[in-house]
């Protein structure tokens, strides 16, 4: 260990993570802080990072209030129809006013935008989204951050948070190492922009072997932007509003272009429409929401999976009406080679031609994720103009840690950004904390070498319990002292799966459940201590895996907390099976404290910002 | 996987669901500014397809913002980002909500 280099860089403000979030803040953090040394370290490669690696074939979130298709406030009451109810509206009303000009960057930067022949408009797919050629979408945002960085690291993991050392509760930077060097990177900071992404691959997938990696959210978004702040005591929220989508079986193809574009539908083996048929069970569990529309993303998973337990399924996509239209069989599969390249070798594997055949769906193992029909992650200050005092603490989407930020998955509460908004998070998040510089609330930050070289030792422990415990070994690969990241990822997954609501109990949990659960997880928290890794690509794999252990130990105690279920086709609360608006209407807000390791909860007020009004005629 | 010296990416399906016999091939041309596709099914069945990744020369239409004219004075302290409120395409600044109507609870 000797051996390791160590490199310490000083900047003004770090972005972790370089995808659409992390990009986005990079890019306006240089228009607002001309000066500042702007640094950007991403695990990957930020060319072909995070969940946009492969591309997209939809601009998920674009107002057009320059045509008055939609206007901030009817994103929010979407969002919140949505989210059945709880979300941050200041948040999600913030970002959809400033998510256009984001777009219409994009196009000038080259973006290939699908037109509407006679508007002349972008072509929309659905209410929100627009089409794009986007395969090379991330490439292009890539480079609007490569000319605005001093610097940006590829192939870095970040492991840790640093504190400043003098004032309690304000950032210092964040250490990593570099997976083919193995070189040790400090990077002192006065502001920190955390945009690590989601978090899948924390419950069991449904593919086990080699097509593990075949989830829906990429599989390598690890849960870095959740077990970042927690370790420092950041509060998080709604952890427990984890997502299940309704995907092509086996290669998740998204549906959204099937349902909007192409006007594809479902229905059961036996040729019927099964959601109608789970109606009144619905409302007997949740009440009026399930006459709302658009019908919630989690409610129509609901149906789905009733269904196939009342044994209807195979669920199908009837497509073979619209595949008749050559542009629309054009559309339908381009959709997936720009953005999901599995789904489209998935069908050629298996003579799956839509035209003839209605390929079958599925519903996914769990995720967490900020940024979908979903909002788990950090509780952060909202824009002044728009948050009531609970929710503002002086600088736009920052955590409770002062001079922490976040934006895209990392941020909670903000459902339904998709990739333009979360890169409009960015911007905002990039802007606020040029300001927090500027107002002189980063002066005086002390980090000190102890701090640092600490936690070196802790960062490199499982290259050390490789070499050790495999003296042991006198024959084969098993060691009675460690254990590897993949098997300890293996028992994660299958205490999340099992206990916690995932696809082995058909997404129920209940409290003795989750109390069992947490059991489980210290054990492995403790044995994580023991993981051995015998390279540096090991050594990320194990760092991976702790990050999703302690996001995972934050999803199981909200989902304790909440009684009720909320998200029926998420998950079950089998002790409380109804959704409870008398005691449950509000935002779950955790934190853990760094010393103890002990989370405790609170119940915060949910503000509603805009009336109902209008959603009620636009159904 | 298989790539070819010409950049063209050759894909077989994961084992643990997709049967063999099939591939996607894929080439990239940033110059061309176009991706092209070729999907073999196991019984034969073929199919084509190309999409443009770019309108515009690669790079060129996005800015270094470090040499464009620097923000106002006091901007800073304002709700616009980059470009705003020019580069929404819309009449008058950027849209608020006032909080006096604010309503906390169930009720929305
Ligand atoms: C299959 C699929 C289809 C989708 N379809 C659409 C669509 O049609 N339209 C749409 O608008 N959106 C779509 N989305 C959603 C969109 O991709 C996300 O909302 C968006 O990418 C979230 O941005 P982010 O920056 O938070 O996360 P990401 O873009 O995932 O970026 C996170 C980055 O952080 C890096 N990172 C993680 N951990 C660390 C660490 N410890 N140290 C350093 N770096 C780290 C990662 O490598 C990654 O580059 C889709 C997503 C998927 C997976």
């Amino acid at each position: 260990m000797a051996k390791v280099k160590t490199h310490v860089e000083e900047s003004d403000i770090l972005i972790i993570g370089g995808g659409m979030a992390g990009t986005g803040a990079t890019f306006e953090a240089r228009h607002w802080g001309r000066d500042l040394k702007i640094v950007c370290v991403e695990k990957a490669n930020i060319d072909r990072s995070g969940a946009v690696a492969q591309g997209l074939y939809a601009i998920n979130c674009y107002m057009g209030m320059q045509w008055n298709e939609n206007q901030p406030e009817d994103h929010v009451r979407y969002a919140r129809n949505d989210l059945m109810g709880m979300v941050r509206e200041d948040l999600g009303y913030d970002m959809a006013r400033h998510v256009d000009s984001t777009v219409h960057m994009f196009d000038e930067w080259g973006l290939p935008m699908m037109k509407n022949e006679k508007t002349g408009r972008y072509l929309r797919e659905g209410k929100w989204q627009i089409m794009i050629h986007g395969e090379s979408y991330k490439p292009i945002v890539a480079e609007a951050a490569k000319k605005s960085a001093n610097k940006i690291y590829n192939r870095i993991m970040i492991t840790h948070l640093l504190m400043d050392d003098e004032k309690e509760n304000r950032i210092g930077g964040a250490v990593g190492f570099n997976m083919r060097t193995g070189d040790y990177h400090v990077f002192k900071a006065k502001a920190v922009i955390v945009a690590a992404g989601g978090a899948s691959h924390i419950f069991k997938p449904r593919a086990v072997g080699e097509g593990m990696g075949r989830t829906w959210y990429a599989p390598w978004s690890n849960g870095s932007a959740y077990a970042l702040p927690i370790a420092v005591g950041a509060k998080m929220t709604q952890m427990e509003n984890r997502i299940v989508l309704c995907r092509f079986k086996d290669g998740y193809g998204p549906v959204g272009a099937y349902f909007l574009h192409l006007k594809t539908y479902t229905q059961n083996a036996n040729g019927e429409n099964y959601e109608k048929k789970w109606y009144d069970q619905t409302k007997s569990l949740v009440g009026e929401y399930i006459d709302h529309h658009p019908t919630p993303t989690c409610l129509r998973n609901h149906a789905f999976i009733q269904e196939v337990q009342a044994g209807g399924g195979p669920i199908h996509m009837v497509t073979k009406e619209a595949f008749q239209d050559p542009h629309l069989e054009t559309v339908g599969w381009e959709n997936f080679l720009g953005m999901t390249v599995g789904q489209a070798v998935v069908w050629a594997s298996q003579n799956i031609d839509p035209k003839y055949t209605n390929p079958e769906l599925t519903t996914s193992e769990p995720y967490v994720m900020g940024s979908h029909a979903t909002c788990s992650g950090a509780w952060v200050s909202g824009p002044e103009d728009l948050s009531p005092p609970e929710y503002f603490w002086g600088y736009n989407r920052m955590l409770t840690v002062d001079g922490l930020f976040g934006a895209g998955d990392t941020v909670g509460g903000s459902a339904h950004k998709f990739s333009s908004g979360s890169f409009t998070e960015g911007r905002l998040a990039a802007k606020a904390a040029v300001k927090y510089i500027e107002d002189k609330k980063a002066d005086g930050i002390k980090v000190s070498d102890k701090q640092y070289k600490d936690l070196k030792e802790v960062i490199y422990k499982p290259l050390e319990n490789y070499t050790v415990g495999r003296n042991e070994i006198t024959g084969g690969t098993v060691s009675p002292s460690y254990i590897s990241p993949i098997q300890g990822l293996q028992r994660l997954q299958r205490i999340m799966d099992e206990y916690v609501g995932g696809i082995a109990t058909n997404y129920m949990t209940n409290e003795n459940m989750l109390n069992r659960g947490l059991e489980l997880l210290k054990w492995l928290e403790e044995d994580l201590e023991n993981v051995g890794a015998e390279d540096y690509h090991q050594l990320m794999r194990a760092w991976e895996l702790k990050h999703r252990t302690i996001t995972s130990q934050c999803v199981t105690e909200h989902t304790k907390f909440r009684e009720e279920t909320r998200w029926p086709g998420y998950y079950y609360r089998g002790d409380h099976l109804k959704l409870d608006d008398d005691n449950w209407h509000c935002l779950t807000v955790s934190r853990r404290d760094p010393k103890t390791k002990k989370f405790t909860m609170e119940k915060v007020p949910v503000y509603h910002i805009v009336d109902e009004k209008k959603e009620k005629k636009a159904s | 996987m298989k790539a070819c010296p010409n950049h063209a990416i050759d894909v077989r399906g994961y084992a643990d669901f997709a049967p063999m016999g099939h591939s996607v091939r894929v080439r990239r041309e940033e110059e061309k500014g176009t991706i092209s596709w070729r999907i073999k099914f196991r019984n034969g069945t073929e199919k084509n397809f190309v999409s443009p990744i770019t309108t515009k020369p690669w790079g060129k239409f996005i800015p270094k913002l470090a040499e464009e004219d620097k923000p106002n004075q006091g901007e800073i302290t304002t709700q616009r980002l980059y470009t705003e409120p020019k580069g929404l395409n819309i009449d008058g600044d950027l849209p608020t909500v006032s909080k006096d109507s604010f309503k906390k609870g169930v009720y929305y």
